[in-house]
């Protein structure tokens, strides 16, 4: 009984220290211009997501209109000469597309889809590779070893190549793309993981708590992977920028599904032939990617130095 | 080390040939011409309808006797041949890229570092983060727009589009190193040479832009670090010139994790950058691969992707070995 | 130039820094209050987080960025170093007062060779060359050149020299009296260590190469911060005797800052308690340990085992060090003193002269 009243004791404390914790860390985060700037635009992308389909029905993206393709509208700014202006009496901000669709309108159903792929993909990925990543440090020998090569091979895949021939082969649609990048992309939390985990795996609380009989699954998952959850947040909150970008990319390179997808490299996609004459189509939807890559990777970059425990009081 | 060639090999071979799809290995040895049964003979020949780990072997044996198969799309050229001739191409848009990164990287991660916290500093990680943020298809279009197009229509000197070299000009230039611009600085034809340069100055910094936003942040991170250190304290009570204890004392500490990362850079660049090549016409290894894996032609990707890997892992063994040299605390 | 020599050549007046941190603005000095006079060793003494370091910080300019001062002066040679620009106090850190820290190893700099590290001491003065050393005259006793140049800082001799050096002459001398100040700080061949790294010595090598970098400079004060902390207790009595020996040749003051009594004992002319922030007693070496003053000098020394006594149990002083953020009020010393009275919580206490420049602030007297 009084076994239970001390573990009960423990736990207090060290939740009250991560409490004291997490004040620190948003304390330092409300200081951080950058990272303020970065949750800004994020949760105006996820608001735009959310709200995207009440904004533009998803009919919209496959009845075309052919009739105003490549047009560009927009009276304030012109691009060359060369653009072909819609007919008149229509109104598209940022122009049409090749199937004659408001470009500003797909680019806000798109952003829905790549936002949940790349928060899907991220989610797998990191839950994935963490566990195992734990594992094998936790378990050490001959299981981690093995487990270290086959990081190793993936590793050893430059870039896209592996995503890419994955793709080739099992067909385009999005599911076969969401599981090519994440293919290229769980072995980093692997790493990560293992890397945490070994240090934490020294520490004397981890030899306390082994001493006293916890069982290792309780140890790994309510005391160690806590501790080590800093860089992996750091991780994933950059990879779901990463992640859109790969994504996109693959999708931009020829893999597309189906023309007509709503999506932010596809539409890109679309205006590889038309660079000079109707560059709106590759310059926004790009534009939006970098704008998420960047609101993530600026909130990612900024944690990382906020957690970052050398700098921190 | 060997460990990692076999999984490469090996998870390639399994997705090239152990699928249903269109990958089919016999199709470089299909024509028109061919008679019914045929087809089968040839497939019999090759082992084509073997269980696949003997495929494997089979073709681990042609590997180690040098043939490595033909590539079906190039008119059967010998797939090392393909690669061969391409390399020096993506070798000068790694070296031009590098240099572009690094001098461009290093002193935007200084300058944050030391000027931490105010506006030159967050100016400084935004370009920084702007750079991975960027769809490199993207800049790569963009550099175009504006470099080639937008200059163009505006009367200002443009760069080019696309291409190692001019079309008036290729070919006028021994070829010694198969890097353009080497061949023509050793041929003394200056017109080549500054076409050439002309040339891989929009691919190479299309590049660059994506990692120099990696090697500032990881300057910048060591850097702070090694300037809140006590000999760094010991050396302004010197009264030393601040310039001095940055370049001198701060810097040299700092750069050590650099390193690592302009290493793991140039080892995957190497390997072929595929989109900037694509979008500039860049006759390099990647831009082969890519045709590689759209037309199915496993034996050239099998052999690409090993000799990436090898390349990887060898410049990985090479920066750790850097590491001993440079850092006096380390003793082997 | 001799009546100047009975003022001091540093004096600190009411200096009042304050840190600013996550959890409040840490009161690291309290109005604290020195003069340090030519040619003497003054012992900066007190427990870990008095404030010493932060003394010696803010006379050389190099507080963090989170420091403030609020108020105070730090007069050297008659200019307030404080308000000196950031140029000035670098030239200041150059060539007129040296620091000395502790624990090398992470105070010198791990992938410079000494010789690099030594030599730009040197080179940081504006005027390295002198006659002597020009004409190489050998009649001077080995050791005579380098005192000699030690000696003169200003000399006429170097004025006819001072634009005629080029860049290369300089690092020539500089790497001769590299090797020659080498031997002056009692270190063995000295040719290899300067192409060392600083792990590839011992402790106690390290701290004479750091004493050689700012003798190097020729200053006029030097600031040991507690440079025999970190050293076992044969080479710190190694490196206190080098001390003693070159304050003897050179015209310097020193400044020891160090949380032992007895290294102060040994090499101090004069030593300074300081408590919390604030300077509790200042006397010669002799007063301070005869007649203490001070309640807390007091008990420091009754915490002093005597060697010659049975010691049952080791005596300490009740209580914990204060936390600067909130600090008591008036004397900061008042929850643990034996002796307070209602004032010493309401009133900080003024500085009361003893006689014989033993000074103590507290209310007692």
């Amino acid at each position: 009984m009084n076994e239970k009243a001390d573990r009960a004791h423990g736990t207090e404390s060290e939740t009250q220290a991560r409490i004291a914790e997490l004040k620190y860390s948003l304390h330092q985060m409300r200081q951080n211009p950058l990272v303020l700037a970065g949750l800004i635009l994020v949760v105006f992308f996820t608001a735009v997501a959310a709200v995207a389909t009440l904004l533009v029905s998803n009919d919209e993206a496959f009845m075309f209109d052919f009739g105003q393709s490549y047009c560009w509208s927009n009276a304030v700014f012109s691009w060359t000469q060369l653009e072909a202006t819609c007919p008149p009496g229509t109104n598209f901000i940022l122009g049409t597309d090749g199937f004659g669709r408001d470009l500003l309108r797909m680019i806000i159903l798109s952003i829905p889809l790549d936002l949940k792929i790349a928060f899907l993909i991220v989610a797998a990925a990191s839950a994935f590779g963490v566990a195992l990543g734990a594992i094998a440090a936790w378990i050490g020998g001959k299981f981690d070893e093995a487990i270290l090569r086959i990081t190793d091979v993936f590793f050893a895949f430059p870039g896209l190549v592996l995503a890419l021939v994955f793709a080739a082969l099992f067909g385009r649609t999005v599911q076969t793309l969401t599981l090519a990048v994440l293919l290229v992309w769980w072995p980093t939390y692997v790493r990560l993981t293992r890397g945490q985990v070994l240090v934490e795996k020294e520490k004397t609380y981890a030899e306390a708590l082994k001493s006293i009989g916890v069982s290792p699954a309780r140890i790994v998952l309510f005391h160690i992977i806590p501790n080590a959850i800093y860089p992996i947040i750091v991780q994933m909150t950059l990879d779901i920028g990463g992640v859109i970008l790969t994504f996109s990319a693959l999708i931009f390179l020829g893999f597309s599904p189906s023309p007509a997808l709503p999506e932010l490299g596809n539409l890109a996609a679309d205006g590889i032939n038309h660079v000079f004459t109707a560059p709106w189509l590759i310059v926004f939807p790009g534009l939006t990617i970098l704008l998420i890559a960047l609101a993530f990777n600026l909130m990612g970059d900024g944690l990382r130095d906020i957690l970052d425990p050398r700098l921190r009081r | 080390m060997i460990f990692v060639l076999f999984g490469v090999s090996a998870i390639v071979f399994y997705m090239a040939r152990g699928f249903p799809s269109a990958f089919a290995p016999w199709a470089q040895y299909v024509s028109e011409k061919l008679k019914p049964g045929q087809l089968e003979a040839i497939i019999k020949a090759h082992g084509f309808d073997q269980p696949l780990y003997i495929q494997y072997w089979y073709w681990l044996q042609d590997v180690f006797h040098g043939d490595w198969g033909y590539s079906n799309w190039a008119n059967g050229l010998p797939t090392y041949y393909v690669f061969v001739s391409r390399f020096p191409f993506t070798v000068e848009l790694t070296i031009a890229a590098t240099i572009f990164t690094v001098a461009l990287g290093i002193p935007l991660g200084i300058l944050s570092a030391v000027k931490n916290n105010t506006a030159i500093d967050h100016v400084a990680r935004i370009i920084a983060l702007t750079g991975y943020s960027v769809p490199s298809y993207w800049f790569a279009y963009i550099l175009q727009l504006v470099f080639f197009y937008y200059f163009y229509t505006w009367g200002l000197p443009n760069l080019p589009s696309g291409g190692v070299i001019s079309q008036g000009l290729a070919g006028t230039v021994p070829t010694i190193t198969g890097l353009p611009i080497l061949d023509g600085l050793l041929a003394g034809n200056l017109t080549y040479t500054v076409d050439a340069l002309a040339h891989v100055i929009l691919p190479a910094f299309n590049l660059s832009f994506i990692s120099l936003g990696y090697l500032a942040r990881i300057v910048r991170a060591s850097m702070l670090d090694v300037l809140r250190q006590d000999y760094i304290t010991m050396a302004r009570s010197k009264g030393l010139p601040e310039r001095i204890v940055i370049y001198r004392h701060a810097l040299r500490n700092a750069l050590i994790p650099a390193m690592t990362l302009t290493g793991i850079f140039v080892a995957g660049l190497l390997g072929g950058a595929i989109i900037t090549e694509t979008v500039f016409s860049w006759p390099g290894v990647g831009n082969v691969s890519l045709r590689a894996v759209f037309l199915g032609d496993s034996n050239f990707l099998l052999l690409y992707c090993l000799v990436t890997a090898l390349i990887i892992v060898v410049t990985n063994l090479v920066v750790d070995v850097l590491y001993l040299f440079i850092d006096p605390r380390i003793k082997y | 130039m001799a009546h100047e020599d009975r003022g001091p050549i540093l004096e600190i007046k009411d200096l009042t820094v304050n840190f600013k941190t996550y959890r409040g603005e840490v009161k690291a000095l309290d109005r604290v209050g020195l003069a340090l006079y030519r040619h003497e060793v003054l012992a900066l003494v007190g427990e870990s987080g008095c404030g010493k370091s932060v003394t010696a910080l803010a006379i050389l300019g190099l507080l963090p960025r989170n420091a403030f001062i609020l108020f105070g002066q730090v007069f050297f040679k008659g200019t307030d170093l404080l308000k000196e620009s950031i140029e000035q106090k670098r030239e200041v850190r150059a060539e007129g007062i040296a620091a000395i820290f502790q624990d090398p190893v992470t105070f010198l700099n791990p992938v410079l060779t000494i010789g690099v590290q030594l030599k730009e001491s040197f080179l940081v003065q504006k005027h390295l060359g002198y006659a002597n050393l020009q004409t190489g005259e050998e009649n001077k006793s080995p050791g005579g050149e380098i005192r000699e140049f030690l000696m003169r800082r200003d000399s006429p001799g170097t004025e006819a020299q001072r634009e005629g050096i080029s860049g290369r002459e300089k690092e020539k001398i500089a790497k001769e009296l590299s090797s020659k100040i080498l031997d002056l700080v009692r270190l063995p061949d000295p040719e290899r260590i300067l192409t060392q790294y600083p792990h590839e010595l011992s402790g106690g090598m390290r701290q004479r190469c750091m004493i050689a970098m700012a003798l190097a400079r020729r200053p006029s004060i030097f600031i040991a911060d507690e440079i025999t902390t970190a050293l076992d207790v044969t080479v710190q009595a190694q490196i206190l005797a080098l001390l003693k020996e070159l304050r003897d040749s050179i015209d310097a003051s020193t400044l020891l800052i160090t949380h032992d009594l007895s290294v102060a004992a040994e090499t101090a002319d004069r030593v300074a308690v300081m408590y919390a922030g604030n300077v509790a007693e200042v006397a010669t070496t002799k007063q301070l340990f005869r007649n203490p003053l001070h309640p807390y000098t007091q008990l420091l020394m009754k915490c002093i085992p005597d060697i010659r006594k049975l010691v049952v149990r080791l005596e300490s002083i009740q209580g914990n060090v204060p936390d600067l953020i909130d600090p008591p009020t008036g004397c900061r010393f008042h929850p643990r003193c034996p002796f307070a009275m209602e004032i010493c919580r309401k009133e900080k206490p003024a500085l009361k002269s003893m006689g014989d420049g033993h000074l103590v602030h507290c209310h007692l007297y």
